[in-house]
């Protein structure tokens, strides 16, 4: 039964316009921006090589697919973020604002049930999303741009081999969905609180921007509490690139991740089943 | 004796400070079609809400086919359809698409789909979006999805809103052959006249509490006066005795009928008084009607 | 009588000779840095050009790189052509190159001693180094540097350079060894440079300082000033192909960057 109601939630979330909005957005700017890069690229590189030149010999070029691919991660902080809130903090409530929940929770299936099917409708979304991406920024940018050694800054610049490249970039992708994970289900609990589908997204918005603020001004207090927002672990994907690979930082990390997944989803289903349905 | 199928103990609900249902109990039967009535605002949808596990009450539980529905939530549901206020459906997809996605729920087949697309009379219209539908349509793929998961319960909240008058016949058919079919339904409406016509068993709400309840017949027949058409000639001389009479309230014509309020004791009298007065009396005929019934329990307009 | 004062002369005149061969030298056992510097460059210039392959790992706080290979060309007298695939960062310090341009960055230069390293006899030289020709040209020290001495192991057997140091004060910067191999026509060359570099942070008027990519998430950086960072740069040299006479257009560029 729980694969039958996550088909109808798949259905449902890509039978709405919306949904797709975030796929036509990559669709449309990850091209161009590949093409920004090929036609301006020079200055890219040379920020990373004049560094270099007065202790290096420099031989090759750091301006490739890859490259390109590691300056677009950078949308997983904030942009990112929200396409995946368009569709998280519309899949409980929208049922609430247009009244449909009147038909689907007057049936024999639990609320538990329902709501399991859409968070896990809503991670497969996010899943599929952060795989899209994946294709139209290192897919596309390594056809269109060529692959090489990637050149990523970790405390200085940090030269990785093209061969080391594709895993260190399998993995931060992976990494970077499971912090995707954590934004959907922040938002998705929200969701399940009201009957309005832009709400979830401005709370879920807004928790990230200050989470993210708080963990980069240096002041004291922000400091302290900054290990306990679970947004200072957003940037688990960026120690993929890290050499060698902080495993244990990254375990820790992962941890901490899903302690906040396991609340939000508590939260989520605590307050979806005993809410009453006046809509 | 038939088997209680919908059992309403105490039910109370509140919003805030103000109370929404106020102790609450009542019994449907099998094979009742009950009618289920208020004025606006009575508590009719917060107790069909609680029915179905929409809300949660404050007191008291409901029991469909002896199973709790406070305690056993939406299992308790597994007989009952039902149709809450207005139809709401996924509009961006088609009709079939709507009843396929609840019929999974429901776990019957695509076949079931298509055959409730044909009770409702929307089967050549399966494949357009719902966005493209009339209210009336709206409406009739409510009643669809009710009857997908062939419900022994059917709750119906205003089933023919929206609907035109050939609409509502079929709708009112639609629920009379249902109930030969052994289905329970539970009615709620605003049209009187179509309770009248379709109930067997009545409940009147007001203000949360429970009025009346029991047969339509024996409701209507508890009330002490009634309208009583009276069709006689010449109509000047019949229009004087009649004012003449204290007993005799409301008198209105129209196409050379009469209509009057008299007390239900009285009616014998006027028959003496007209014969008396040499009038060409055709037909006396007392009719009691459920909105006078229902006004004269609530005090309110509908 | 007659064969006395004959070694009396020659006894003088030899020991005039090594006194004035030791310019700056207190000691006149010790050869003239000069001497020094003509006998590693006359065994550089055997070499007239030769390919190599080298696999270069670098791990310093400015710059990380996991071994990557190069094919590495060189013609005298400075003619160099790199390759390889996609990117790579070649130090120029540890390179090889002429005595001359490295003698050419000090000053006051001489022989301070000999002893015994690795199992090589050696000439220790050291000099006062012209800060402005440090290659590590981002590590900027303070313009009231304290001084910067320079320290060369020479092989007195093969006279190659296989290990200078650079201090700041008493505190060691850098350290190059090199391990290396004989070939045909006393040809010698390295198969292996190991830089070692430390420095304080409080000797540096300004650093390079990355603070951990374009992440809006910065963890506290480092406010000790005492802190010591250190780095090191490992070159293996291989296939080695020497003087095979490689034309001047083979060389696209005359230097690169």
């Amino acid at each position: 039964m729980l694969i039958k109601l996550i088909g109808n939630e798949i259905i449902k979330i890509f039978g709405k316009k919306r949904s797709l909005l975030g796929f036509l957005a990559l669709a449309v700017l990850m091209p161009l921006i590949i093409w920004g890069f090929s036609k301006g690229a020079t200055g890219v590189e040379q920020d990373f090589v004049r560094q270099l030149e007065g202790s290096f010999i420099i031989v090759g070029s750091v301006f490739n697919g890859f490259l390109v691919t590691y300056i677009t991660m950078n949308f997983l902080w904030v942009h990112i973020p929200f396409l995946i809130m368009l569709v998280a903090g519309d899949v409980v409530a929208g049922e609430g604002a247009s009244g449909t929940f009147r038909i689907i929770l007057i049936r024999k299936i639990s609320r538990f049930q329902i709501l399991i099917a859409k968070l896990i409708a809503t991670y497969l979304y996010t899943i599929i999303f952060i795989i899209f991406f994946a294709i139209m920024s290192l897919g596309l940018g390594s056809l269109w741009l060529g692959v090489g050694d990637l050149i990523v800054l970790d405390e200085g610049i940090l030269i990785l081999p093209q061969e080391m490249a594709w895993g260190r970039f399998a993995l931060a992708f992976l990494f970077a969905t499971y912090v995707m994970i954590v934004v959907a289900t922040l938002c998705f609990m929200f969701s399940s609180m009201v009957n309005n589908g832009i709400g979830p997204i401005i709370g879920a918005m807004s928790i990230i921007i200050i989470g993210l603020a708080i963990a980069n001004i240096p002041i004291d207090i922000f400091e302290k509490i900054s290990p306990y927002i679970f947004t200072s672990y957003f940037d688990i994907w960026q120690k993929a690139f890290f050499d060698p690979i902080p495993w244990r930082d990254i375990g820790n990390d992962a941890i901490v991740l899903t302690s906040y997944i396991l609340v939000f989803i508590i939260i989520s289903i605590v307050q979806f089943i005993r809410k009453d349905i006046s809509t | 004796m038939s088997e209680v199928i919908l059992s309403i103990k105490n039910l109370s609900k509140s919003f805030g400070k103000r109370k929404a249902v106020d102790n609450l109990s009542f019994e449907i039967k099998e094979g009742e079609i009950f009618g289920f009535l208020g004025p606006n605002g009575a508590g009719k949808s917060t107790a069909i809400r609680s029915m179905l596990a929409l809300i949660k009450p404050d007191e008291g539980d409901i029991a469909i086919f002896d199973k709790s529905v406070r305690k056993l939530k939406n299992s308790a549901l597994e007989h009952v359809g039902a149709l809450v206020e207005r139809p709401d459906f996924y509009e961006y997809l088609s009709a079939r698409r709507n009843l396929s996605l609840l019929a999974a729920m429901d776990n019957v087949s695509k076949k079931r789909v298509e055959e409730v697309l044909k009770i409702v009379g929307l089967a050549d219209r399966g494949d357009d979006k719902v966005k493209a539908f009339s209210q009336g349509m709206k409406q009739r793929l409510g009643i669809a999805q009710a009857l997908l998961s062939n419900p022994k319960l059917l709750i119906l909240d205003e089933p023919t809103n929206g609907l035109d008058p050939r609409g509502m016949k079929e709708v009112r058919d639609l629920i009379r052959k249902l109930s030969q079919d052994g289905i329970t339904i539970l009615l709620s409406s605003h049209i009187l006249h179509e309770v009248e016509q379709v109930c067997t068993s009545m409940a009147i709400i007001n203000l949360g509490k429970l009025i009346k309840i029991g047969s339509v017949h024996d409701l209507l027949n508890e009330s002490d006066s009634s309208i009583t058409e009276i069709k006689a000639e010449p109509l000047e001389k019949v229009k004087k005795i009649l004012e003449s009479l204290n007993y005799i309230s409301d008198i209105a014509e129209s196409d050379g009928t009469f209509k009057i309020r008299i007390a239900n004791k009285d009616l014998k009298h006027i028959t003496r008084e007209l014969i008396k007065a040499d009038i060409d009396v055709s037909a006396i005929i007392p009719r009691t009607s459920l909105e006078d019934y229902f006004l004269s329990l609530t005090g309110d307009s509908i | 009588m007659k064969q006395l004062i004959i070694y009396l002369l020659v006894y003088m005149f030899i020991g005039n000779l090594v006194a004035q061969d030791n310019d700056e030298s207190s000691n006149s056992l010790f050869p003239t840095a000069k001497s020094v510097l003509d006998s590693l460059e006359q065994t550089y210039n055997r070499i007239e050009d030769y390919y190599t392959r080298i696999d270069v790992s670098i791990k310093t706080p400015m710059l990380r790189m996991p071994r990557k290979r190069v094919d590495f060309w060189f013609k005298q007298p400075n003619l160099i052509k790199v390759e390889t695939k996609g990117f790579a960062a070649i130090p120029k310090l540890g390179m090889i190159s002429s005595p001359i341009e490295i003698f050419d960055n000090l000053s006051n230069i001489s022989v301070i001693g000999a002893e015994y390293y690795n199992d090589k006899q050696v000439w220790i030289l050291q000099g006062e180094l012209i800060p402005d020709s440090l290659m590590f040209q981002n590590m900027n020290l303070a313009e009231d540097s304290n001084k910067l001495i320079m320290k060369l192991w020479v092989d007195i057997n093969n006279w190659t350079l296989i290990r200078s140091e650079t201090l700041m004060d008493t505190f060691k910067i850098v350290e190059i060894t090199s391990i290396y191999e004989s070939f045909p026509n006393k040809i010698y060359l390295p198969v292996e440079t190991n830089l070692l570099f430390k420095y304080r942070t409080d000797m540096m008027s300004k650093m390079v300082r990355f603070h951990g990519s374009n992440s809006p998430i910065k963890k506290s950086n480092e406010t000790d000033n005492t802190k010591v960072k250190s780095g090191s740069i490992t070159m293996k040299y291989s296939k080695y192909k020497i003087n095979q006479g490689i034309d001047d257009e083979f060389f696209e560029e005359d230097v690169p960057k």
